[in-house]
C-alpha cells in the first residue's frame, strides 16, 4: 500500500531502519564503516582544508567582532587565576626546597630530544563539547595510536584513532581516560582518571593519609617500566584534597594544558605503545 | 538510469558535499557564542518543503549521513535526524498551500531537537546540558538566514523551475 506521498511504507521503513542500524554498527566498531569514513575523510580533507585556509580572514574578522565579550570574560578569569597562583607560590616559598624541586620539574626537557609531529588541531563540527579532539596529520607523520599528545603546558591527552591524513586524540578530562602519575617531590605513584568535560583529574587510590600532599603539588606522568607515557610530563596541579572512607587521600588535579583552547598539539613519535 | 536521472544524482551529490565541505571549513567557524550553524539540517528541511516526502528523504539521509562521516560522530545518528526532519517537512509541504521559507526554521529546530535526544538516548553525554538552549537558538537563528538560499538550491538539484519568487516563497499545488 502507497502513502499519499509516493512512498510505500515498506521503503519508508527500511529507511528509517537504515540509520538505526548503522548507528548500532558503529557503536560496535564495525571495522568496514570506520574504514569507509576514513577513506571518505581522507578524500574530502584537502577540500574543506582549502575552503578553510580561503576563508580564514572572513572567520577571523568575525571571530574578532564576535568573540570580544567572550575574549574579555576569559581575560578576567585568566587574572582571577594569576592572582591564585601567586598567592599559593607565596605560600611554597617557605618550603624551598620543594619549590627548587618543583622548579625542576618545570624545567625538564621532556619533549626535546623526543621525535615529534605537531598538528593543528580541527575545529570538531557542530557546536558540542567534545572530549576527543580530531588532529589534520594522521599515519603518514608517524603518528599511531596509543602515542601521547602534548603541548607546551603538558599532557594533553592519547591518540586513539588514526587514518592517513588525520587523527583523534581523547583528552585526559575523559572519564574512560587513565594513566599512572607520580606527585612531584614525593615520589608517590598512582593512578588519575578523568573526571569529564571541565572537571578536575582524579586520584582515587594509592595516596595514603601519611603522605604529605598539599594543594599546589604538580602531578608528572609516573614513567613506570612498560607505560604508555614517557616519564616527567606535567600533568596537573593539586587543586583540592579529600578523604575517602578507607582513608586515602583522593586528589583533584586542574590539568595544566589548556584543553579548551587548543590549537595546535604535539604527538611525542613514542615507541613504548602497548 | 536515463541522462535527467543521472543528472539529478550528480547535482545532489554535488549540493550536498558543497554544503558539507562549507559547513566543515566555513561555516563551522563562524561562531557565535561558541555555536555553530547546521546548513545540512537546513538544506534537508528545505528539499522536504520544496521536493515533497519522497525525494526529500534520500537528501535528508545522504546529508546526515555526510555529516556523521564529518563530525565523527557514530554513523546514522545525524542520518536519522535529519531523514525524520525530511520526512516531517514533506509532508507538511503536501498540506499547506503555499511554501515558504519561514517554515524552515522550526523545522530545523525540530531536527536539532531529535538529534540531541537520540543522541543523548545512544550515550552522547554532552548534547543536552545547560547549553542547549542558547545552541538551538543559534542554529534556528543561522537557519532563518540560510533557508532563503537553501530553498532554490533544492529546487536546482532535482532539476525544478526556480523562478525568483518561487525560490523563497513557493506554491506546490493548488489547494484543495
Amino acid at each position: 500500500m502507497a502513502v499519499s506521498t509516493g512512498i510505500t511504507r515498506i521503503k519508508l521503513a527500511v529507511l528509517v531502519l537504515l540509520p538505526v542500524t548503522l548507528v548500532s554498527l558503529d557503536l560496535n566498531d564495525f571495522a568496514p564503516l570506520e574504514l569507509g569514513r576514513d577513506a571518505v575523510q581522507d578524500a574530502l580533507s584537502p577540500l574543506i582544508s582549502g575552503v578553510s585556509r580561503i576563508t580564514r580572514p572572513v572567520a577571523d574578522a568575525w571571530n574578532a567582532v564576535g568573540g570580544y565579550e567572550e575574549l574579555r570574560q576569559e581575560n578576567e578569569l585568566l587574572r582571577a587565576e594569576v592572582e591564585e597562583l601567586r598567592g599559593r607560590l607565596s605560600e611554597e616559598v617557605r618550603d624551598s626546597e620543594l619549590l627548587g624541586q618543583v622548579l625542576e620539574e618545570l624545567e625538564i626537557p621532556y619533549i626535546n630530544d623526543m621525535p615529534r609531529a605537531t598538528a593543528r588541531v580541527i575545529r570538531q563540527l557542530g557546536s558540542f563539547s567534545s572530549l576527543n579532539v580530531d588532529l589534520d596529520k594522521g599515519t603518514d607523520s608517524g603518528i599511531e595510536v596509543g602515542m601521547p599528545a602534548v603541548t607546551s603546558e603538558g599532557l594533553v591527552g592519547r591518540v586513539i584513532e588514526t587514518s592517513r591524513t588525520r587523527s583523534k586524540v581523547r583528552l585526559i578530562t575523559d572519564k574512560d581516560f587513565e594513566l599512572g602519575v607520580r606527585i612531584v617531590g614525593l615520589d608517590t605513584v598512582s593512578v588519575a582518571k578523568g573526571g569529564g568535560a571541565g572537571r578536575a583529574l582524579v586520584v582515587g587510590d594509592g595516596v595514603p593519609l601519611s603522605v604529605d600532599v598539599r594543594p599546589g603539588l604538580m602531578i608528572t606522568t609516573s614513567g613506570i617500566a612498560n607505560s604508555v607515557y614517557p616519564p616527567d610530563i606535567p600533568v596537573g596541579v593539586i587543586q583540592e584534597i579529600r578523604v575517602d572512607p578507607d582513608l586515602n587521600q583522593v586528589l583533584f588535579l586542574r590539568p595544566l594544558a589548556s584543553l579548551e583552547a587548543l590549537d595546535f598539539v604535539s604527538i611525542l613519535l613514542y615507541d613504548n605503545v602497548l | 538510469m536515463n541522462w535527467r536521472k543521472l543528472s539529478i544524482a550528480l547535482r545532489v551529490a554535488a549540493v550536498l558535499l558543497a554544503v558539507g565541505v562549507l559547513q566543515m571549513g566555513f561555516f563551522n567557524e563562524l561562531r557565535l557564542f561558541d555555536r555553530a550553524c547546521e546548513p545540512l539540517l537546513t538544506l534537508a528541511a528545505s528539499a522536504g518543503l520544496t521536493l515533497g516526502t519522497r525525494r526529500a528523504l534520500i537528501v535528508g539521509l545522504f546529508a546526515g549521513l555526510l555529516y556523521d562521516i564529518l563530525s565523527g560522530l557514530p554513523i546514522g545518528l545525524a542520518m536519522f535526524a535529519y531523514t525524520f526532519t525530511a520526512i516531517v517537512a514533506g509532508r507538511l509541504g503536501e498540506y499547506v498551500a503555499r511554501v515558504k521559507w519561514r517554515l524552515v526554521p522550526p523545522l530545523t529546530a525540530l531536527g536539532f531537537f531529535i538529534y540531541v535526544i537520540v543522541g543523548e538516548v545512544l550515550g552522547q553525554e554532552n548534547f543536552f546540558d545547560g547549553r542547549f538552549p542558547a545552541t538551538l537558538a543559534v542554529v534556528v537563528g543561522w537557519s532563518v538566514f540560510l533557508a532563503p538560499a537553501m530553498f532554490p538550491l533544492s529546487l536546482w538539484m532535482w532539476m525544478q523551475p526556480v523562478r525568483k519568487r518561487e525560490a523563497a516563497d513557493r506554491p506546490l499545488r493548488s489547494p484543495s
